[in-house]
């Protein structure tokens, strides 16, 4: 029930954001009878993300690092992906456990915004494959019991799982706006669905780098990133 | 239109950052340990079942006694079935049952002694305890009348404690 309140959270940003897609689609006629071409900038752009090494700062129980990065291939679509690694130590009320791995994602942007000019900004939609390897650790548990006779026990372990990997698919909404000549700021909101996962024997995969938290009920996953990105300019078609 | 992304990016990054990472809470209807249902049946004629008077609980060492039903009353009278936990973090319970029929109180003891299996449950509920090849033995007394013939251990694997009996006290 909880996690539905905040699924329809992020449907509701979605449908906002999309709002912003529609209304801002309304100018580009006058341009098409321009006769002036401007000519798009090809390159590759590299850049971090810094929404984890924010939370690396201000989060004592998270460790994160990540790269980010794409290649135009024409007016509208990138090539993009994401390199990164990740590490939580958590400590919650029935389990504490710690996480720890890298991830990629690959894939492809779509830019659905009309830009004016030499502007060269991105509103785009993004589809992902992403792949984590991590190891976790369970440090404590305690057991589920419906009465309170016999003392809650609760098991400090030291139980590591290496091995670990999940595959997922990720859909992206985000935005790359260029503030200087080639910088960018880019910030998205990602939706991801499970397809594999390697999950621990008689546990679970909590964290998943890349991929976020998972939930008890469901193969859905949320993320979220902001960044800085700079274009290295390769040539203008 | 650079300062309309910009706010857009910020907008971004506040919801989402105000959406993640809640805790989850373990509900009632996920799995957890399940408790020992025992029933009381009758002695001369073990297909049927035969209430107790008075009936409660306690662990030998323990102060309190031991909740009997999901409402964990820990006094039951005319009752046929009630399901007590089990310890686990030991492979053994002692528990004394303690009648009181017609103002006289009699206790009994039985030991039951099982293997303890750790299931996982969920990140908000944690682990739940299951146990295996449950035995229930009856401690003889030398002494004064025993109200306990017998145990039966009908389901020797407590998994559920919803549908299933696992002892029956012939009585």
């Amino acid at each position: 029930m909880i996690q539905k309140t905040y699924m329809f959270k992020y449907f509701i940003s979605i449908l906002a954001i999309l709002t912003f897609f529609t209304s801002n689609a309304q100018g580009k006629n006058e341009i098409e009878k321009d006769s002036i071409v401007y000519k798009k900038t090809y390159g590759l752009r590299a850049g971090l993300d810094l929404a984890s090494l924010i939370r690396t700062a201000l989060d004592d129980e998270y460790t994160g690092f990540q790269v980010l990065a794409d290649y135009r291939l024409s007016d509208r679509l990138y090539i993009a992906g994401e390199i990164g690694n990740e590490s939580l130590d958590r400590i919650s009320e029935s389990v504490d456990y710690e996480t720890s791995g890298s991830f990629i994602k690959a894939g492809v942007d779509y830019n659905f915004y009309q830009n004016w000019l030499d502007m060269d900004n991105m509103i785009y939609g993004g589809a992902r494959i992403g792949y984590a390897t991590m190891s976790q650790t369970l440090n404590r548990y305690d057991y589920n019991i419906d009465n309170t006779y016999f003392p809650v026990f609760t098991n400090p372990v030291n139980r590591e799982f290496t091995g670990l990997n999940m595959i997922w698919l990720e859909i992206q909404l985000g935005v790359k706006v260029e503030v200087l000549n080639n910088l960018y700021m880019t910030a998205n909101f990602q939706l991801k669905r499970q397809i594999s996962e390697k999950a621990p024997n008689n546990f679970d995969n909590l964290y998943v780098p890349g991929y976020g938290r998972t939930f008890d009920t469901g193969n859905i996953g949320v993320g979220y990133t902001y960044g800085i990105m700079y274009r290295i300019p390769f040539f203008k078609r | 239109m650079k300062r309309f992304l910009s706010i857009l990016i910020v907008l971004l990054a506040v919801i989402l950052f105000n959406g993640c990472e809640k805790d989850d809470l373990c509900t009632t209807d996920q799995a957890v340990t399940p408790r020992l249902v025992i029933e009381f049946r009758d002695v001369l004629n073990p297909l049927n079942l035969k209430a107790v008077d008075q009936i409660q609980v306690q662990e030998i060492g323990s102060s309190e006694l031991a909740p009997l039903d999901s409402n964990d009353s820990t006094t039951l009278t005319d009752i046929e079935t009630i399901s007590i936990p089990l310890r686990t973090d030991g492979n053994r319970t002692s528990y004394d049952f303690i009648l009181t029929e017609d103002g006289v109180v009699n206790s009994d003891n039985i030991d039951f002694n099982y293997i303890l299996e750790e299931e996982y449950v969920s990140r908000a509920c944690g682990f739940r305890i299951i146990y295996d090849n449950l035995v229930a033995i009856l401690t003889p007394e030398t002494t004064g009348t025993q109200w306990i013939n017998r145990t039966v251990i009908v389901d020797n694997n407590i998994t559920d404690d919803t549908e299933d009996i696992h002892v029956q006290i012939l009585h």
